[in-house]
């Protein structure tokens, strides 16, 4: 495999959220989970495509998006989010 | 419903009903109250846990009705509670009329996400102004809003405001009064022809006498888990069902989420349009006094040192630094009592006024200093926006037993008194979240247990200590009695999570607000609203069942040709001196006279101790003997144990009577220590207080609800009688077998 491919694969590789550590910035790759939990986070700006900064990072994490809103984050094995880190 | 208007007020016509909507943290309450004053009503909406507030605004020479809907991100009901503000928008709420304007109140230092819930309204098509507000703090931040050029986008006016400072108060009026009945200039248009064609279906597929209007289709377009369509459906016939399952399916089948579709559209409309009006002046991400403030009090060191300073100066406040007012309140009591004595003679109207009225209002504003001094603590660290942060910090311990940060302040408070712990809940947003909470709460061992364990404790637990004096026996028993109801509440919480308040998931979002100065006006509104909901809905149920105990512990009267002999003796007694001790001025200090009082004193307590034996409450120990006998109870214990269902602080006076000393004795009275010590089974000589009988009794008082305040409160926060009801019935059936296994075990074992 040669470099080029083995960076383009580590940049898109995505990783859950609460895997991230403090002033990590990732652009959100998927939100997966219940219909509510999904449209719940959606609405508050959390959603597919978004770029976020963790704040603390952690199973319970504080996640701070481009508009300036920083929410409280606790994933489980039913709500999933995977972020794409952004180097 | 309380109410601060005057009738002058109440009775002029109102111009026009006013909705106020908003994100939470937007400061809506705080316009509400700067606009409407003490010309606010507090009640409840019929069926949901949904408090409704209404007040006056007078613009020029009429009044303006504004009805407070709870903060909300989205206009998406999944819930009751969430569907009633859809319902009052839609004007389809039996208790509340159309409403002639929306005042949508958005915070200016994001009004990206704020814009969100005003492209939802907008799809009303129904008058509606945007009041944007905290503009001090956006200029602050170097944030600019063109407010013209939203304005101009929108189609309906925006103004500029700052509640808290009633900075552009008149602008809001002016524009309030011209908006009214006047729809939005240009048709709001945010989403994809792809999608804009879905919702033409679907209207396409609604009769032409169909109530609903685009907004309902197109949220039922987007109805994640179906609530929507479920209360919708009667309203629309199976041709707008079958084509919005069509809509969905081929949604779906496309790769588009339903759950992001709606988003992804006013988000990206949104944004295409934002630079247009938000002008920053400064770098976006520059470092803000929320920073800096988050970097200490989020730490995962810092940050949870000053979160656990906050609960036990919480914990202090409630418990110590209400106990002065409480006294107060108490000592009232005993005046009134007195004055009542003077007037009203000796018999059943100066028993039932005194030990039933006096002591049932006496025993709801005994705890109103608690419940405002909590309110008003948990108001300031709410609107501060710290509440949250403390919420982060604890959520990643309470993760592991099934809660989540935000269940601790009320919980906490719960151990010095259940009743404001459970009208704490309202901090938790998340309905569910907040029911298991205020099931949960009396689990923890309040401050009216405590007489129970110290009596206890004291006569019949060995003091023994370990580790070289470090830790007593006694001590540990206290701390076990405490632990019993936290584990129990943890296991309890599991299983209503995993039965009948199913969540199906344990995942936590919570948004974490800049932080702001409180306003005054708000703690205050907030305090003396929780304390009024407290004295007029739980207070009623209070005063009721203290009578009714009264009544059952004063009824029948021993009638005193039927008295045994000695009893006779000891009313004769009575009735001999009683009127020579009541001309006395009390300053004799003869010996005699000591004598003779503290004779009389004991012939009252005795006939006391007959009285209750016979009267209905003592019948009725005697009645389920049986069953408590496996707890190692006989009747005495059984009647005090039902004495105190009302209040459970009420079984030491309780005993003191049933054993002979009156009802003045206490958990520190030495004679009522040596006289359960000395206490055997009737008829026998064997003890009825033993180490297994008091360790039964504690465990039965750490689980049962026995609390009437209690389950009254949870009746009003939840607006329905099948909570309390539950929660008495779960807790006394857990109180009884614990304590039967407590019983049981130690008994053999010890």
């Amino acid at each position: 495999m040669s470099i080029a491919t083995q960076v383009n694969q580590s940049k898109t590789q995505s990783v859950p959220l609460q895997s991230l550590g403090v002033g990590e910035m990732a652009e959100v790759s998927s939100v997966t989970g219940s219909n509510h939990e999904v449209a719940r986070l959606a609405e508050m700006g959390l959603r597919t495509g978004m770029t976020v900064s963790v704040n603390r990072g952690g199973i319970t994490s504080i996640v701070q998006l481009l508009n300036g809103s920083r929410l409280c984050v606790r994933t489980c094995s039913q709500l999933e989010i995977l972020v794409t880190p952004i180097q | 419903m309380s109410n601060n208007l005057n009738e002058d007020e109440s009775a002029e016509p109102t111009a026009a009903r006013v909705a106020v909507l908003g994100n939470p943290n937007t400061g809506k309450s705080t316009l509400f109250n700067a606009l409407t004053g003490i010309r606010q009503q507090t009640g409840n909406y019929p069926g949901v846990t949904v408090e409704k507030r209404t007040g006056l605004v007078k613009i020029g020479p009429t009044y303006f009705e504004l009805t407070d809907l709870p903060g909300t991100y989205s206009l998406a009901p999944r819930s009751p509670d969430e569907m009633l503000t859809v319902n009052v928008l839609l004007g389809e709420h039996p208790a509340e009329e159309k409403p002639d304007l929306i005042l949508c109140v958005v915070d200016a230092n994001n009004l990206e996400r704020n814009l969100f819930l005003v492209s939802q309204i907008l799809d009303l098509h129904q008058p509606m102004i945007i009041a944007v507000n905290m503009t001090d703090i956006a200029t602050r931040n170097g944030i600019e809003i063109e407010l013209e050029t939203l304005q101009k986008l929108l189609g309906v006016p925006v103004v500029g405001i700052q509640a808290k400072r009633r900075v552009g108060f008149d602008a809001l009026k002016s524009a309030m009064a011209s908006a009214v009945s006047k729809s939005p200039d240009i048709e709001h248009d945010p989403f994809s022809d792809e999608l804009k064609q879905r919702i033409g279906r679907l209207k396409a597929a609604c009769p032409d006498d169909c109530q609903l209007k685009r907004f309902a289709v197109t949220r039922m377009l987007f109805d994640t888990d179906g609530f929507m369509t479920d209360q919708l459906k009667s309203q629309v016939d199976e041709k707008v069902l079958a084509t919005l399952k069509t809509e969905q399916e081929q949604m779906q089948s496309e790769g588009h989420s339903i759950a992001e579709s709606e988003s992804h559209a006013r988000y990206n409309w949104i944004t295409k349009h934002l630079d247009s009006f938000v002008k920053r002046a400064a770098p976006a991400h520059q470092t803000t006094l929320t920073d800096r403030l988050d970097a200490w009090l989020t730490h995962p060191f810092w940050g949870l040192l000053f979160a656990g300073l906050t609960m036990v100066i919480l914990f202090q406040l409630v418990f110590w630094a209400a106990e002065p007012a409480s006294n107060l309140i108490d000592g009232f009591n005993g005046v009134l009592a007195t004055a009542v004595n003077s007037f009203v003679p000796e018999g059943t109207l100066n028993s039932l006024l005194i030990d039933g009225l006096i002591n049932g209002v006496g025993s709801v504003l005994i705890f109103l200093p608690q419940i405002l001094l909590l309110f008003f603590i948990l108001a300031i660290l709410e609107d501060t926006g710290y509440l949250s942060r403390a919420a982060f910090l604890l959520d990643k311990y309470l993760s592991r037993i099934g809660l989540s940060g935000i269940t601790l302040f009320p919980l906490l408070s719960s151990f010095a008194c259940a009743i404001p712990g459970i009208m704490a809940t309202r901090v938790i947003k998340d309905r569910r979240e907040r029911l298991i909470t205020m099931l949960i709460a009396p689990l923890m061992s309040c401050s009216a247990r405590l007489p129970v364990y110290v009596l206890l404790i004291a006569a019949f637990v060995p003091s023994k200590s370990y580790l070289g004096g470090l830790i007593g026996l006694q001590g540990l028993t206290m701390f076990g009695m405490y632990m019993v109801g936290i584990i129990t509440a943890v296991a309890v919480a599991w299983l209503l999570r995993k039965t009948i308040l199913k969540t199906g998931t344990s995942s936590f979002v919570l948004e974490l607000p800049t932080y702001k100065l409180p306003s005054l006006r708000n703690v205050w509104q907030r305090m003396f609203d929780g304390g009024w909901a407290f004295v007029r809905d739980a207070g009623t149920m209070i005063v009721v069942v203290t009578i009714l105990v009264w009544a059952a512990a004063y009824f029948p009267q021993n009638n005193e040709s039927l008295l045994p002999p000695p009893l006779k003796n000891d009313a004769a007694l009575i009735a001999a001196n009683q009127t020579t001790l009541d001309s006395l001025d009390g300053s004799e200090t003869s010996i005699d006279v000591a004598q003779l009082e503290e004779q009389v004193s004991l012939a009252q307590n005795r006939l006391d101790a007959y009285q209750l034996e016979h009267s209905y409450l003592g019948r009725t120990g005697k009645l389920i003997e049986p069953m408590v006998k496996p707890l190692g109870w006989d009747w005495r214990i059984g009647s005090a144990a039902i004495a105190s269902f009302p209040a459970r602080e009420v079984i030491v006076s309780t005993m003191g009577v049933i054993f002979g000393l009156g009802a003045d004795t206490d958990e520190e009275s030495d004679s009522l220590k040596s006289s359960l010590a000395s206490a055997t089974w009737e008829g026998t000589d064997r003890p009825l207080f033993t180490l297994p009988v008091a360790l039964s009794i504690m465990v039965f008082f750490a689980l049962c609800a026995q609390c009437v305040s209690t389950l009254a409160v949870i009746q009003r926060e939840t607006n329905s009688y099948r909570w309390p009801i539950f929660t008495f019935a779960y807790m006394t059936i857990l109180a009884y077998v614990a304590a039967f296994l407590t019983f049981q075990i130690s008994d053999k074992l010890l």
